[in-house]
Order: structure tokens, then sequence, then C-alpha cells
């Protein structure tokens, strides 16, 4: 007879001694697409930008030159200039800190109150669970875009607030997938064992259920970043998000409009920015999804 | 299936009910008063206090709510503080407009994303499926307010093709009023169409590698007849899903492709209300969308259940 104590034990021991052999495998067929590879160099590259940027940049991103407005590429001006002489290929590497910056934390604030929601409607079931529902769905009945001018025009326009507005939008995304694998996992055996060694509640939701839930939470969450990314350069774009003078990709898209004619340059490459970035971090997601999923690794 | 509908339909009103607390706080919690946006820095203390007692902004915020859902029930959505037009006739004004955007965007992702769809699913991992699936990924991460300022300046500015932005109401002039759509629709069409075609794939994917598609070559159907005949019917039915969606979705949330090519639609109307305050447009306008969507999505779910026989809830 398997005691309930023991159960849960096995089930830990199981864990532990399949979980190095699990990461290798994991990391073999995360390394077999050629896509993912390329989105994990692209990230990088990313990453190195923001993270350099003091020494990479050529110029200073915030310095004016009027009698350099609307320079074409050049030797100088890699990329171009704006309209006020900035140099376009500076302000895009220390725009790559503001989108990288949004992205991560707005995932962690929507990861946070996501599991939490999810854990606590699948967990309790019934009532609680139809509440919580109910309010996702009201949530996810306004376009993204509407609820981001939303939130913002309430807190008002900053990058910290775009932040806690994009988190607000993608925390029904993270809700959905916690509460989904909860309903499965809560009649297993292991949580059984688990209450009748007396765990409690907040024990049985945050140590027992949330780490069998991690595998479709990181593919999610990796998405999450692309899509934050392109929300706040949507904000931005409308003059939400990050405020002038502070480079941001969206607001040099929405300033380089205006000079369509003029200046092609100066709306292409911060686009381009955006689109190459959001492409690499899609990669990643789309291969983490594929190496973690056995599902998908059958053909799909 | 009468259980399904009427369990649907029993869930309608508390999420309209959290909607409306949802719109209705949202508009509220928008800082800056509005009856002294209205009149301006140099108004009188008292002026301001008579306009807000116009608004009804001097009655408690649970009375405001009230009195705002008993309209609503009624069909009225309020009048306009600042063009003091009603919401609905606003509405009315600015909906073909984005109705004729939304339909044109969805008609182009269709076009686009079925056959990509079809071919990728039943060549899986052949150099098309892979071009598909990286096509559709590149579409997806593709920003479209980007997309549509390129497309502008490549047909628009350099080859000039078409008019670069605006609106012509197709009753006035119907050829100018298409030329000023092209660009538009293929920046949300093609933006929609990246997804789509991800879901055609997937649906695609699971049917080919079903008994009924063995039992229809063994048969000694064509390929071709397997795939258009059997197939594609039945991967059809998440897009049908997906596809109600996106036209749920995009009746409020075309707000920046509104803005790139200057069109009149419903979204810019709340970008407007916002910036002026004018709480009875945003609230009335924001709540028809959400409860479109709302009611959008219930007609995809019953649709489903008559698509494929097998559901059942």
């Amino acid at each position: 007879m398997v005691t309930a104590p023991a159960a849960a034990e096995r089930g830990g021991l199981a864990e532990r001694a399949g979980s190095a052999e699990g990461t290798r495998a994991f990391l073999r067929r995360f390394g077999r697409s050629r896509t993912a590879a390329l989105g994990v160099v692209i990230v990088g590259l990313v990453l190195l930008g923001a993270l350099g940027a003091p020494w990479l940049a050529p110029h200073d991103p915030l310095a004016t030159r009027a009698v350099d407005a609307l320079q074409p590429p050049s030797a100088r001006y890699w990329l171009g200039t704006d309209d006020i002489g900035r140099d376009i290929l500076s302000r895009i590497i220390y725009g790559s800190r503001v989108s990288l910056y949004v992205g991560a934390i707005s995932i962690t604030i929507a990861a946070g109150l996501g599991v939490t929601l999810g854990l606590v409607a699948g967990y309790y079931g019934r009532l609680v669970d139809g509440f919580v529902m109910r309010f996702l769905d009201a949530l996810l009945a306004f376009p993204a875009i509407l609820k981001a001018i939303f939130i913002m025009a309430v807190l008002g326009p900053s990058i910290q607030n775009a932040m806690i507005a994009i988190g607000i939008i993608y925390t029904p995304a993270f809700a959905r997938i916690v509460r989904a694998n909860v309903l499965s996992l809560k009649q297993k055996e292991f949580v059984e064992a688990g209450r009748a060694i007396g765990a409690g509640d907040l024990r049985l939701m945050f140590r027992t259920l949330l780490p069998n839930c991690l595998s479709p939470l990181i593919v999610q969450a990796s998405l999450g970043v692309g899509y934050a990314v392109l929300v706040e350069s949507g904000l931005s774009f409308l003059g939400l998000g990050t405020q002038p003078p502070e480079p941001s990709w969206g607001s040099m898209l929405s300033a380089g409009r205006s000079f369509l004619s003029l200046a092609p340059w100066y709306a292409t490459f911060p686009g381009l920015a955006i689109f190459i970035t959001v492409l690499g971090l899609n990669f990643v997601g789309d291969g983490l999804r594929e190496a973690l999923d056995p599902h998908l690794r059958h053909g799909h | 299936m009468r259980t399904y509908l009427l369990q649907r339909l029993a869930q309608l009103p508390p999420v309209l009910f959290f909607l409306s607390i949802i719109v209705f706080a949202i508009v509220r919690l928008i800082p800056g008063d509005p009856a002294l946006i209205r009149l301006g820095d140099t108004a009188t203390p008292e002026a301001v206090e008579q306009i807000r007692r116009d608004m009804g902004l001097d009655q408690p915020i649970p009375v405001q709510y009230a009195l705002w859902l008993g309209n609503v029930a009624r069909g009225d959505l309020g009048v306009s503080w600042v063009s003091k037009k009603p919401v609905t006739e606003l509405i009315l004004l600015k909906l073909p407009a984005t109705l004729m955007l939304t339909l044109a965007a969805l008609g182009i992702a269709l076009l686009v994303a079925i056959p990509a769809g079809i071919l990728a699913g039943s060549r899986p991992h052949s150099w098309v499926d892979n071009a598909a699936t990286t096509l559709s990924l590149m579409g997806v991460a593709m920003p479209q307010f980007w997309l549509g300022i390129m497309l502008i300046l490549v047909v628009a500015v350099q080859l000039r093709w078409l008019p670069p932005s605006g609106y012509v109401e197709p009753t006035r002039d119907l050829g100018a009023s298409l030329q000023r759509l092209v660009l538009p629709a293929l920046t949300l069409g093609l933006a929609l169409a990246a997804p789509l075609s991800r879901f055609m794939r997937s649906g695609m994917l699971d049917v080919m590698n079903a008994d009924f598609i063995r039992v229809a070559r063994a048969k000694g159907l064509s390929e071709r007849a397997v795939i258009m005949r059997h197939a594609v019917r039945n991967a059809l039915l998440t897009v049908v899903t997906v596809f109600g969606l996106q036209f749920g979705a995009l009746l409020g949330g075309t707000i920046i492709i509104e803005q790139v090519f200057n069109w009149p639609g419903i979204g810019l109307m709340v970008l407007t209300g916002i910036n002026q305050r004018d709480y009875v447009i945003v609230q009335g306008v924001v709540l028809f969308v959400a409860t479109g969507f709302v009611l959008v999505n219930l007609l995809v779910d019953v649709a489903y259940v008559y698509l494929d026989p097998r559901i059942r809830y």
C-alpha cells in the first residue's frame, strides 16, 4: 500500500532524479531548432546593445545639432539623423534599454498577478473560479490597445505606468494557462498526498501545483516580452509611453512619420529595430514551446 | 445544445455588469476635472460648479453609475459634453468607416491565411511549411503601424500609386473611397493573416492524421480532393473561432491604424474623448465596443456547435 508521505516523496525523488536528464533533453531539442538559435542570437545582440549602450553608441542620443538635421545615412551617422540632428543609431541603441526593460518588468507584473489569479481560480473552483473567470472575460472584451490607453490615461504617460498597463493587459494570458493546468493537476495523486500529510492550501498552490505549471509559463513569458515590446512601442507612438527626449523606438517612429518623403530612414530604422527584436523573442518563445510541449514535438 | 446556449446566455449579464463597472470606474479615474477642462483656467468657481451640476458630476459616484446604467439599459448612451450630440448618433456616424475597414481587412486576412495554412499544413516540415511558418512569425512580430508607414512610403510617396491617407464615403465617390481603403486594409489584413495562417496550419495538421482522411485516400481520391473536400472543411473550424475573435477585437482596436491613415473610425473617437475628458463619449464607445466583442464571441461559440456536430457541451 502506498502511504501519502511515500507518494509525495516518490514524486519528489523521481522529479529530482529526472531533472538533470530532462534539462539535457530540453537543451538538445531547443538547440535543434534553427529559428530558436537565430532568436537567441538576435535577443543576445539586442541585450548586448542595451547593456553596452554607453560604449557602443557612437554619439550622445540626446545631443542635438541643428546643422545636421535630417542627414541621410553616412560614415558619420550610420543610420542618419532626425529632425533636430540627433544620431538615429545611438537613439536606437539606447531605445533598446527602454524596450527590454519595459518588456521584462511588465511581464513580471503580469506573471505575478496572473499566476495568483489562476492558482486561486483553478484550486478553489466553483464560485471563486466563476467570479475570476467572468472578471477576466470582462477584461478580455476590450482590445489590448484600448485597455492600454485607458490605463495610461488614468495613471499618466511614463515608462513606469506603461509597464503597469502592459502588465495588467497581459495578466489574463497567464491566469488562463495556470488555471487550466491547475484544474487538471489538482485531482492527481501527488496533490492528494500533499493534502493528506497536512499541507495547507497556500503550500499546495505555490509549492506543489505551481512548479508543475512552469513549462507553459516559461513559453508564455518569452512570447509575452515580445508582445510587451510591441505594445510599449505602440503607446510611445501615440505619445503615451516613454516621454521625449528619452529615446524610444515608438516615439521615433511617430516623429519620423512627418518626414517620410524628406527622410524615409527616420521612420524605417526604428521600426526595423522593433520588428527584429520582437521576431527574435518570438523565435525563442516558439523554440521553447516546441522543446517543452510534447504534443508539438510530433509534427505540429 | 440548448442547455449550452442557455448557459452561455446566463453568463452574459455578469460579464456585461463587470464590463460596465470597469468602463465607468476607469473613465472616472482619468485625472482632470472635465468641467474645468471645458471652461478653461479662467472660469469662476461658480461657473465650474454649475457645469458640474449640469453634467451630473456633483452626485455621489454610485448614483452617477446607477443613472448611467439605467440610461444604457434604455439604449441611451448619453450626450457628448463637447459636441452636444447623442453618443449613439456619433457612433452610428463613425461605424460605417470602422466596419468598412474591418471587413476589408478580414477579407484580405482570409485570402492570404487560408491558402498559406493549407499549403503549410498539407506539406509539414517541407520548405513550403518552413517558409509559411517563418513568414507568419514575421507577420506576428511586425508592428502594424510600421508596416502601414512603410506601405505609405513605398506605395504612396515613392510609387504614387495610391493616396497616403484619408477617407471618402463610398456613397460620395466609390472609386476614391476604395483607393483610400487599400493601404489601411492591407496593413491590418496582413497583420491578421499571420496568426490566422498558423491556426489554419495547425488545424490541417490535426485533420490530416485523422482516420477519415486515411479512408478517403484508401478510396482512391486524389490528394487534392482529399485536402479540398475533406481536410479543409474540418480544419476551418478553429479558424472560424479565431476569425470571430479578430472581428470583435477590430471594432475598437484599430486606433493606431486610424491615426496612421487618418481614418475616422470608432477608435479615434475614444482617443479624442480621453484627451477632451468627454466621459460620456468614452464610456459609450468603449461599452459599445466591448459589448460587441462579447456578443461576437457568443455567436462564434454557437456557430462552432452548428459547424461541428461532434461538439456537445
